[in-house]
C-alpha cells in the first residue's frame, strides 16, 4: 500500500515537474520573441514614457496617427504660451482616446483636450481594433508599477467587448502585435541602449516628425467632391452605436470636469477620394449636432473655408498624414483655432451643400 | 464569442470544475442551464425562437408517441378481425403522419423565413438569424422521424430534449447530431478521465492549428482573388486560388469542430465525427461520405431514403428495368434521389445561386459516375487495369480532388459571371508562365509582401502537419493515441510548437474572422 502511494505520488511530483518545465520554457520563449521582434521604443511607450516626465501640462492632443504627425506641440505652444503634449497613438479609437485624457486629467490636472476624430475609427467597433488598444495597453503598462499594469492588463481582458475575441489571449504576447521584423535593428538598438534612426519616433512633446513628401495620385478637391462621388463607389462613413455612446460620455465627462474639449478633423489629402460626399456631410452633421447638445461644435478641418486653412498636398507624408510642413501649417492655425472665439472659429466651417457651393 | 479566447477558456473551465465537483450528481441540468446561458450570449433573442421551436418539437414527439400507444392499445382488441386491425393501423398512420408534417413544414417555414427571405425578396424586412437554426432544425426533423418511426419513444422530460437541441459545443456549426447517440451521454453521470481529457485537449489544439494557421491565414488572399474583377486573371493563378479555397474551407470547418468536439469530450459527451479525412476520397460519393458526415447522414437517412423508397419511384424503377435494363432501373431513381438531395444541400447553405449550382453539380457528378460505372469497369477490364493497386487507388484520390475542386469554384465564387469566367480561363488562358508576376500582383497590391508571403508560408507549414496527420489516421493509425503513449519530451515540443504556431498566425491576421459555418 506504501509502495502504490509512494509511486502514485512519485508520478503526481513528475507530472507537476512537466508542467512546469514546459511553461517555463513558454514563458522563455515567449521573452525572447518579444527581444527579438518587439521594436526598441515603439511609438506608444514613446507616448507614455514622454506624458509621465512632464511636470507641467494644460492641454493634450487625443486621436490616431494622422494627430500623432499633424500636431506639433512646440509650434502651438510658443504662439499661445500653452503647455501641450501629443497623447495620440496609431489607430487610437475613441475608448483609448477617453483612457488618455482621463489620466491627463486625474494626473497633470489638464484643463484642455483636443479630440482629433478620426473618420475610420469612427465607423469601427472596438473589437475591431483590438490590435492597437492592445498595443496601446502594453504601451502605458510599461511606464507604471508592475500590479498597475497587470491591473490595465486585466481591465482589457475582461472587458466586456474584448473577453470574447482573441484579444483577450494574445495580449499577453507582446510580440504578436507589436512588431518589427527588422530583427537586427531591434537587437542592435536593444543592446546598445539608443535609437538607429530618429524617423518613426516622437520628440518630446510627443510629435512624430516626418519629412516624406507624398506623390499626388489625383486627390479630389472639396469643389469637385460631389461629382466624383457620383462617378464612383464610395464609402459612407458612419458613427456607430458603441462610438455615439462614447463621444457623449466624453463630452459628458469634459464638462463635469471643467474641461475644454474641441473635437475636430483633421485634414487629409484623400478624404474626397475615399469617402461619398453626401455621406460624409451627413456624418460630420450628426458628430456636429451631437457636439451641439453638450454645448461645443464638430470641427471638421476638410469643410473648413479654404482661405482660412489648406494644407497643399506637398505637404502630407502619404494620403491621410501631414508631414513637418504640413504639421507645422497646421499647428500655427489649431493655435490661431484655440485662442479664437468658438462662435467665430465656426463660422469658418462649411458644413452644408449651400455653404460648399457659396465657397467656389 | 471565438472559440480562441478567455472568455470562452473560462466559461467552459468554471463549468469543468462545477460538472466533476458540486454538479456531479446532476451533471444534465448544469450542462442544461450552460447552454441556455451561452445561446443567450450570443444569440440573445434567438433565444426565443430555440425554446419556441423545441417545445412545438417537444410536443409534436410526445402527441405522436401518445397517437402509437393509443394505436396499440387499440389494435389489441379482440373484437378486432385482421382487416380491421390494419385498418386501425393506417387510420393512425394517417394521423401520425400530419402531426408528422404540421411539424416539420412549421419548422422548414421558420427556416426559410429567417434564412431565405431577404435572399428571395430583398426589400422585405430581414430578421435577424438565431444562431444554430439550420442545426436545429435538422436535429428535430431527425427526432421527430425516429419517433415516428416507432425507433424510439418521444422524450417524456423537456428539458432533456432541450438540452440535445441546444448542447452548446455544436450550436455553432454542428455536427448534427442524432438524439439516441446524445440523449444516453447526457443521462449518464461522468467522472474525469484524465486520458480523455488529454484526447479532448489535443484534439482542441489541432482544430486551433488547423482554423488560425491555416484557415485565417488564406482568407485575404482568396477574397482579393475572387471577389474582385476576374477577367484579367490568367488560369494558372485561378486554379492557384481554388486550391487555396480547398484548404481554406476544410481548415476552417474541420478545425472548428476539432476544437467543440475536443471541449465536449471534457465533458465525456461524445460528438458524432464530422470529417473523415475527406481529401483521401476515391469518388464524390466517397467525398459525401467523409465531409460533413453528419449532413450526409442526415440526408440520406431523411431524404434520399424516404425518397427513393416512395411508390412512384418504386414504380419508375421497374419501368426503367423493363425498358432500359437491369442496370438503369437499378441507379436512375438513386440518381435522381440524389439531385434532389444535393439540391437540397445546395440550398441548404444559400439560397444564393452559387450554392444551387454547387449543389446540383455535386448532385449531377455522382449521378453520372454511377450510370456509367459499368462502362468504367468494362474499359478497366479491357485495359487489364489493375484497379486494386495502390497506384490505381492514387490515381483515383487525385482524380476525386479535382472533381471536388471543380465544384469548389461554383461554392466560392459567388458571382455567377465571374464563375462562369474563372473556368473559362481555366481551360483557354492557363497562362503557367504569367502565375508568379500575377500572384505578386494580385495579393501584394495595399498589403506588404512580408505579410503575405508570410501568411501563406505559415499555411503551408500548417497544411503540411495537417497531412501528415491526416495520412497516419488514413493508414488507420490513432495519432493521438500515439501521441500520448510517447515521450514526455517529445510531447512538449510537439504541443509548445503547435502553440507557437497558433501565435504566430496573429502576426498577420489582418482581420477578426468568424467560422465560415457560423451562420448556419
Amino acid at each position: 500500500m506504501q509502495t502504490s502511494e509512494h509511486r502514485i505520488g512519485s508520478k503526481r511530483i513528475r507530472i507537476i515537474g512537466i508542467i512546469a518545465l514546459f511553461v517555463a520554457v513558454f514563458v522563455l520563449l515567449n521573452a525572447l520573441l518579444c527581444f527579438l521582434i518587439e521594436p526598441y521604443r515603439p511609438s506608444g511607450y514613446e507616448m507614455w514614457e514622454g506624458f509621465r516626465s512632464k511636470t507641467t501640462l494644460d492641454t493634450v492632443y487625443v486621436g490616431t496617427s494622422e494627430a500623432e504627425c499633424g500636431i506639433d506641440p512646440a509650434v502651438v505652444d510658443s504662439a499661445t504660451g500653452s503647455s501641450s503634449y501629443n497623447m495620440a497613438t496609431n489607430m487610437q479609437d475613441l475608448y483609448c482616446s477617453f483612457d488618455a485624457m482621463r489620466t491627463a486629467v486625474e494626473e497633470k490636472g489638464i484643463t484642455r483636450v483636443v479630440l482629433c476624430l478620426d473618420t475610420d475609427i469612427s465607423s469601427m467597433e472596438r473589437k475591431d481594433n483590438s490590435r492597437a488598444e492592445e498595443n496601446y495597453i502594453l504601451a502605458r503598462a510599461r511606464t507604471e508599477s508592475a500590479s498597475k499594469g497587470l491591473k490595465d492588463r486585466l481591465s482589457f481582458a475582461f472587458s466586456p467587448e474584448i473577453i470574447g475575441t482573441s484579444a483577450s489571449l494574445t495580449l499577453w504576447f507582446p510580440w504578436i502585435y507589436n512588431r518589427s521584423f527588422d530583427v537586427k535593428k531591434n537587437v542592435t538598438e536593444k543592446l546598445s541602449g539608443a535609437v538607429s534612426d530618429p524617423l518613426g519616433h516622437r520628440d518630446e512633446n510627443g510629435f512624430e516628425p516626418n519629412d516624406v513628401v507624398t506623390e499626388n495620385p489625383g486627390f479630389v478637391d472639396r469643389e469637385d467632391a460631389e461629382s466624383f462621388s457620383t462617378e464612383n463607389d464610395l464609402t459612407k462613413p458612419e458613427l456607430t452605436d458603441s462610438n455615439r455612446l462614447l463621444l457623449s460620455e466624453i463630452l459628458m465627462y469634459c464638462r463635469s470636469h471643467g474641461v475644454t474639449l474641441t473635437v475636430m478633423a483633421l485634414p487629409a489629402a484623400n478624404v474626397f477620394n475615399m469617402y461619398d460626399y453626401d455621406a460624409y456631410l451627413a456624418w460630420t452633421k450628426e458628430i456636429d449636432d451631437l457636439c451641439a447638445a453638450y454645448g461645443t461644435h464638430f470641427y471638421n478641418c476638410n469643410l473648413i473655408d479654404r482661405n482660412v486653412l489648406f494644407v497643399p498636398y506637398d505637404e502630407y507624408k502619404d494620403v491621410s498624414h501631414m508631414n513637418t510642413k504640413g504639421a507645422e501649417r497646421f499647428s500655427a492655425f489649431l493655435a490661431t483655432f484655440l485662442e479664437a472665439d468658438p462662435e467665430t472659429a465656426y463660422s469658418w466651417f462649411r458644413y452644408s451643400r449651400q455653404q460648399s457651393a457659396d465657397l467656389f | 464569442m471565438s472559440l480562441f479566447s478567455l472568455g470562452y477558456l473560462m466559461f467552459n473551465g468554471i463549468l469543468l470544475i462545477l460538472y466533476y465537483t458540486v454538479c456531479r450528481r446532476k451533471q444534465w441540468i448544469l450542462l442544461l442551464a450552460a447552454s441556455l446561458f451561452y445561446y443567450t450570449l450570443l444569440s440573445g433573442q434567438g433565444m426565443v425562437y430555440l425554446l419556441l421551436h423545441a417545445l412545438v418539437t417537444y410536443a409534436g414527439a410526445r402527441r405522436l408517441s401518445s397517437l402509437e400507444d393509443a394505436c396499440r392499445i387499440r389494435r389489441k382488441d379482440p373484437s378486432l378481425d385482421r382487416e380491421g386491425k390494419k385498418k386501425v393501423k393506417a387510420a393512425f398512420t394517417r394521423r401520425k403522419r400530419v402531426v408528422l408534417w404540421t411539424v416539420i413544414i412549421l419548422h422548414l417555414l421558420v427556416l426559410a423565413r429567417l434564412k431565405y427571405w431577404t435572399d428571395l425578396f430583398p426589400s422585405a424586412p430581414s430578421l435577424l438569424l438565431p444562431l444554430g437554426i439550420s442545426f436545429y432544425t435538422f436535429m428535430s426533423i431527425s427526432y421527430l422521424v425516429d419517433v415516428y418511426g416507432g425507433k424510439y419513444p418521444a422524450e417524456q422530460n423537456f428539458a432533456r430534449l432541450l438540452l440535445y437541441l441546444s448542447w452548446f459545443p455544436q450550436m455553432i456549426q454542428g455536427p448534427i447530431g442524432r438524439y439516441p447517440d446524445m440523449a444516453p451521454q447526457f443521462q449518464k453521470t461522468h467522472t474525469f478521465d484524465s486520458d480523455r481529457a488529454r484526447r479532448g485537449m489535443l484534439l482542441i489544439l489541432f482544430g486551433l492549428l488547423k482554423k488560425y494557421v491555416v484557415a485565417d491565414m488564406l482568407v485575404n488572399e482568396i477574397s482579393d482573388l475572387f471577389d474582385g474583377p476576374v477577367d484579367g486573371l490568367p488560369g494558372s493563378l485561378i486554379v492557384f486560388g481554388i486550391l487555396l479555397y480547398s484548404a481554406q474551407q476544410y481548415a476552417d470547418f474541420s478545425g472548428g469542430i476539432d476544437i467543440v468536439a475536443g471541449f465536449s469530450s471534457l465533458f465525456g459527451i461524445e460528438l458524432a465525427p464530422n470529417f473523415r479525412q475527406p481529401y483521401f476520397s476515391t469518388s464524390l460519393g466517397d467525398f459525401w461520405r467523409r465531409w460533413h458526415i453528419s449532413l450526409g447522414a442526415f440526408m440520406r437517412d431523411y431524404v434520399f431514403y424516404p425518397f427513393a423508397l416512395l411508390k412512384p419511384m418504386q414504380k419508375f424503377g421497374k419501368w426503367c428495368t423493363k425498358h432500359l435494363g437491369k442496370h438503369a432501373g437499378r441507379v436512375l431513381p438513386a440518381c435522381i434521389a440524389n439531385i434532389l438531395v444535393f439540391f437540397i444541400v445546395g440550398i441548404w447553405h444559400g439560397a444564393q445561386l452559387h450554392y444551387v449550382l454547387w449543389g446540383l453539380y455535386n448532385g449531377l457528378v455522382i449521378a453520372l459516375s454511377d450510370l456509367t460505372a459499368p462502362f468504367w469497369t468494362g474499359l478497366a477490364n479491357k485495359l487489364h487495369m489493375n484497379t486494386e493497386s495502390k497506384g490505381f487507388h492514387v490515381f483515383r484520390i487525385i482524380r476525386t480532388f479535382v472533381i471536388v475542386n471543380i465544384g469548389w469554384y461554383f461554392d466560392r465564387i459567388t458571382d455567377f459571371r465571374s464563375c462562369m469566367t474563372c473556368l473559362a480561363r481555366t481551360l483557354t488562358h492557363f497562362d503557367a508562365g504569367h502565375f508568379a508576376s500575377a500572384l505578386v500582383q494580385e495579393f501584394c497590391t495595399g498589403s506588404d509582401k512580408l505579410t503575405v508571403f508570410g501568411s501563406m508560408a505559415l499555411a503551408l507549414v500548417g497544411c503540411i502537419v495537417i497531412f501528415v496527420v491526416s495520412f497516419r489516421k488514413e493508414t488507420g493509425h490513432d495519432v493521438s493515441g500515439e501521441l500520448m503513449a510517447g515521450k514526455p519530451a517529445v510531447q512538449g515540443v510537439l504541443v509548445m510548437l503547435s502553440l507557437m504556431l497558433i501565435l504566430s498566425s496573429f502576426l498577420f491576421t489582418t482581420s477578426a474572422g468568424g467560422f465560415l459555418y457560423a451562420n448556419f
